[in-house]
């Protein structure tokens, strides 16, 4: 269980190695972009991908359930890869849903992939959330009201870096003064550089970029 | 011999004032004798005569002028086949042949296709690609079925080849339809003779193929070039740019010279070295593969005129007609091996009586010792190369994709029919099944949706392709050759200053600085799949890497570099700066001995490094590295990567490497390695052409891009989640299989550490030494992702911010 905390808006918010956000005052853990369903979504053209994507990511999720035992676990949108995607769900992929509702509240945000509630999918669904100081919702605002602060997915942030010669690339959380971008969980999801303009015109002010290892997460710019 | 020229053939031969050849004779004897062939011949001996000469004298003969396909010509090279047309049409018109030929590939017209189709030539000409493609429509039965011949010109090139593999099913598919059908192949001088025959053959194996070996030409003439006094002879490097004076000076005593290079990037730049320098305005073209056809084209049509002096060229000029009075080559870089130089030195071997005249210009002072051994090797007529290794998972589904398109099929049929190819002659009926599997649904253990198979079976066991759409999509994917994908190089305000490799781009952070087109480029980041660049300002530019197999050294050629080094007395032969560079070794660390091996340990740029001298060739130290960087992982080392060339591996690492006897001792081949194997990134890269060539995930097509980008998951992520959900899926085995042909077998480096055990010569130096020097400079560097390095590296740049943060 590698965490590090932060603050935005006065409020603790643990960022968890694997890309996930744990809020300790309301014990609700977030997840971004899973994009389930995303493996088999093209099988109507004839092409034919690994369909485990969707298990792998389910694994992530409840992994983390596990550690953390939240009161309630956050989607924050694009969380199934098209509306269809629960039709297509193999019986494994629904067993594991189920359980995960088991065990806590579940709050699916809509995403632009999934932009109307998934049929026949626990929990609830809503455009947006709020919880104390923090605005959680798919695509980043513009602008942050004062004193807020905004918990978003939708970007897939990755980060390309070079230290001490080597290169690498990871994915990472994007912190700003008033907000902060998750990272995708999705197994099937690729990623946008940092250095893309979507993400300037969001951080004006600056931001930092924090990257997971083993057993510790790490700022990295 | 008894068989001899019909009219009006001999009158014609007489005109040109030429007498058949004897291996033309054979050639029409074995034709007239209805079984296979290989003909074995240097170029400039009327090869390629040689294999038409049977198709034209029947189709003289009338029986055939009503119409219907009676030979097909397959060649690796599109514009051989254009060439080829132009060369036969004389004979042809010459001798009033009422034979039609045409060319069809790629670039054929949509309405010429469908002529094609409606009304097939005599000849047809054309590419392993177009031939899977004819063979998938619903027509080909009937197109091929009058078919007598096939030929298959430069063998030796597409033998143990995906594209071969390709060839040798279609072939198989085409007798399949024309039973009486005999192929001739058409092959320069090989080590493996009977292997390549088998690859002919109607049944996979080397019976029954006549073997028809042409006299060898006059032993060449092969000289060393070192640099002039104008130019130098780097430690390192690989462009050779430091002899471009003397190779400029040798192609002003020569008619015209082909200037072989060893990769594109090479190319480039001694292109450019020598125009730099060529104050007598000598015409210099330029060949390789990026360059748009047109402007190759232009290139062998200047050489054909004689407007040339010389080219410079990759392996593209490797193949093919005579484009020009070549007299001279000029090998420039490590030859790398025997057989491929010999056939290079064969391009300039205009006409078989005069000896082949050729130049070997060392890039850098390892490659003297190189050069000096090949040249030896070339003028005893030793040849090397290995067998043409068995055929592919991949090429096999896609075939199964071509047969499905044109048709029902029988999955017993198919495997009879598959089996008798050399490639395949081995394939297993498990194997073949679940390749069937792979196309008809995927092939997943995790299956429980069963909608949308790509297959279905009849009533009585046929399989039929699901829908129009589907096959519409296979035959986008039809091709073996997948291209390392390029991106666009663009300006913040749009203007776009080239092309690079997406790999190259991928290691590019922020900051850095690059050459492309002569322009210095800052990287400022990537949109989408666009490279955003400003020119740039800055020290140590990187030099783009185009993707493109690095050819190993072979087992033959390093074992003769060995021995140089390990006799000073034979020296003699080496230029001084390259004896001083030895010399100046054996006193800084010392000479590697024989059956002894040198490790070097030395502190360089910050890292820990460690420098092994095995002498394995290339591909069997990637392998090492491997094993190495997976032994200084478990022991807690942080290794960041490795890098290798034919003659050593560096790995370097966060923490020194401790005990050099404990790392390579002979365990080092055991625990977990499939597993380290499977994680490192020549495996992902292998993965991904076998994922395209397979029709796992769909090719990119200019244009299809924008829609389809959602869509696109990069294959690295369903490498993985295959790994995990389907270790035993059929094309992770066929990823695997692969690796191990290009990583070299484990037996090898095994017979290595048995017989290095107790013979390890451990040198701790303050830098690093003179012989390590190439391999640090060396491209290919292989990166070990998610280890402990890594965390060790990010841990550090938290802590730089944290001290920074406080006040």
């Amino acid at each position: 269980m590698t965490f590090r905390e932060i603050e935005l808006a006065d409020e603790r918010i643990w960022l968890l190695a694997g890309g996930a956000v744990f809020l300790p005052e309301t014990q609700t853990l977030v997840v971004a972009d899973l994009h389930l369903g995303k493996g088999t979504s093209a099988r109507t053209r004839g092409l034919l991908l690994p369909p485990g994507d969707t298990v792998s990511t389910l694994e992530k999720v409840q992994r983390l359930v596990k550690d953390y035992k939240p009161q309630l676990l956050i989607a924050l949108g694009d969380s199934f890869h098209d509306v269809k995607a629960g039709e297509r769900l193999l019986n494994i992929e629904k067993t594991m849903l189920r359980t995960i509702a088991s065990q806590t509240s579940l709050l699916w945000i809509t995403g632009n992939h999934d932009a109307l509630p998934v049929p026949e999918i626990a929990g609830e669904w809503l455009e947006d959330y709020r919880s104390g100081n923090l605005i959680l919702r798919h695509i980043p605002s513009e602008t942050v009201p004062m004193g807020k602060a905004e918990l978003a997915g939708h970007l897939h942030p990755k980060i390309r870096m070079r230290i001490r010669g080597h290169a690498m690339s990871r994915s990472c959380f994007v912190k700003g003064p008033d907000r902060l971008i998750l990272p995708a969980l999705g197994s099937y999801t690729g990623g946008l550089d940092v250095s893309d303009p979507a993400f300037s015109g969001l951080f004006a002010d600056g931001s930092s970029a924090y990257v997971w290892g083993a057993d510790r997460i790490s700022r990295v710019a | 011999m008894s068989i001899h020229l019909p009219e009006p053939f001999q009158s014609w031969f007489l005109q040109q004032g030429w007498t058949p050849r004897p291996h033309q004779l054979a050639m029409l004897q074995a034709a007239e004798d209805g079984v296979s062939a290989l003909l074995i011949a240097p170029t400039g001996g009327g090869k390629t005569l040689a294999g038409f000469l049977p198709s034209l004298i029947e189709l003289a003969k009338g029986s055939y002028a009503e119409g219907g396909l009676h030979t097909i010509y397959v060649s690796p090279l599109k514009a051989l086949s254009t060439n080829i047309a132009e060369s036969l049409s004389r004979p042809i018109m010459e001798m009033g042949l009422p034979v039609r030929i045409e060319v069809r590939s790629g670039d054929t017209s949509a309405a010429r296709r469908k002529r094609q189709q409606k009304n097939p030539p005599h000849i047809l000409l054309t590419t392993p690609e177009s031939l899977a493609l004819l063979l998938s429509y619903p027509d080909a039965a009937e197109y091929f079925s009058t078919l007598r011949a096939l030929i298959i010109d430069e063998v030796h090139a597409l033998a143990g080849t995906k594209r071969g593999d390709q060839l040798a099913l279609c072939a198989s598919r085409l007798r399949t339809f024309a039973p009486a059908m005999r192929c001739s192949g058409l092959s320069a001088t090989v080590a493996h003779p009977s292997a390549i025959a088998a690859w002919v053959s109607p049944t996979g194996h080397a019976s029954g193929v006549r073997i028809v070996t042409a006299e060898d030409g006059v032993r060449p003439d092969v000289h060393v070039l070192l640099p002039d006094q104008r130019g130098y002879l780097p430690w390192a490097g690989r462009t050779g740019l430091g002899s471009a004076t003397a190779i400029l000076t040798a192609i002003a005593a020569a008619r015209l010279t082909i200037v072989f290079v060893n990769s594109r990037a090479q190319a480039e730049l001694l292109f450019q070295a020598l125009w730099k320098d060529n104050t007598e305005n000598l015409p210099i073209g330029l060949h390789h593969g990026s360059l748009d056809t047109t402007r190759r084209a232009k290139v062998e049509e200047a050489m054909a005129q004689g407007a040339l002096r010389a080219v410079v060229a990759t392996s593209s000029l490797d193949l093919g007609l005579d484009w020009g009075a070549v007299d001279q080559i000029i090998q420039v870089g490590a030859p790398k091996q025997i057989s491929r130089l010999t056939q290079r030195i064969g391009r300039a071997n205009h006409r078989m009586d005069e000896p082949s005249r050729a130049l070997l210009a060392p890039a850098n002072r390892f490659e003297v010792l190189e050069c000096e051994a090949a040249r030896e090797a070339v003028l005893r007529h030793e040849l090397d190369g290995t067998p043409p290794r068995a055929g592919t998972f991949d090429v096999l589904a896609q075939h199964v994709l071509v047969t499905a398109c044109a048709g029902p099929f029988f999955p017993d049929a198919l495997y009879e029919e598959v089996r008798r190819t050399a490639p395949y002659s081995q394939l297993s009926r498990t194997d073949f099944d679940d390749i069937i599997r792979f196309v008809e649904d995927g092939g997943y253990a995790l299956q429980a949706y069963d909608r949308h198979q790509r297959l279905f079976r009849d009533s009585v066991g046929q399989l039929w392709v699901r829908n129009e759409q589907i096959i519409r999509q296979f035959r986008m994917n039809i091709g073996t050759i997948v291209d390392t994908p390029l991106l666009r190089v663009k300006s913040r305000r749009g203007k776009t200053f080239g092309e690079i490799d997406e790999y190259f781009a991928s290691t590019l952070v922020p900051g850095d600085t690059f050459l492309l087109g002569g322009e210095l480029l800052e990287f400022l980041g990537m949109q989408d799949t666009t490279v955003q660049a400003a020119r740039g300002r800055g020290k140590d530019p990187r030099v783009p890497v185009y993707g493109g197999n690095q050819l190993s050294i072979s087992p033959g050629l390093a074992r003769h570099v060995r021995e140089i080094l390990h006799a000073p007395s034979s020296w003699d032969v080496l230029p001084p700066s390259v004896r001083d560079w030895l010399t100046l070794q054996a006193k800084r660390s010392r000479l590697p001995e024989p059956d002894q091996l040198l490790v070097e340990t030395f502190p360089h740029r910050g890292w820990h490094y460690l420098v092994a001298y095995t002498f394995e060739g290339r591909n069997a130290h990637q392998t090492l590295g491997l094993l190495l960087t997976k032994r200084l992982e478990d022991t807690g080392k942080g290794p960041l990567g490795f890098v290798a060339n034919d003659y050593m591996v560096a790995c370097w690492c966060v923490h020194p490497p401790g005990s050099i006897t404990d790392l390579f001792s002979r365990t080092l081949l055991e625990g977990g390695l499939t597993e380290w194997l499977d994680e490192s990134s020549m495996l992902r890269r292998t993965f991904r052409d076998v994922a395209i060539i397979a029709g796992l995930v769909e090719r990119n097509y200019p244009g299809r891009e924008k829609n389809r980008r959602q869509m696109t998951i990069s294959s690295d992520l369903l490498y993985d989640v295959l790994r995990k959900y389907d270790p035993d899926h059929i094309l992770l085995r066929a990823t695997r299989l692969q690796a191990a042909e290009g990583l070299t077998d484990l037996a090898r480096l095994s017979d290595m550490l048995e017989r290095i055990q107790g013979h390890i010569e451990h040198v701790s130096l303050p830098h690093v030494s003179p012989l390590a020097v190439p391999v640090l400079l060396e491209q290919g560097r292989e990166k070990i992702r998610g280890g402990e390095g890594e965390d060790y590296l990010l841990a550090e740049a938290d802590r730089l911010y944290e001290l920074a943060a406080t006040p």
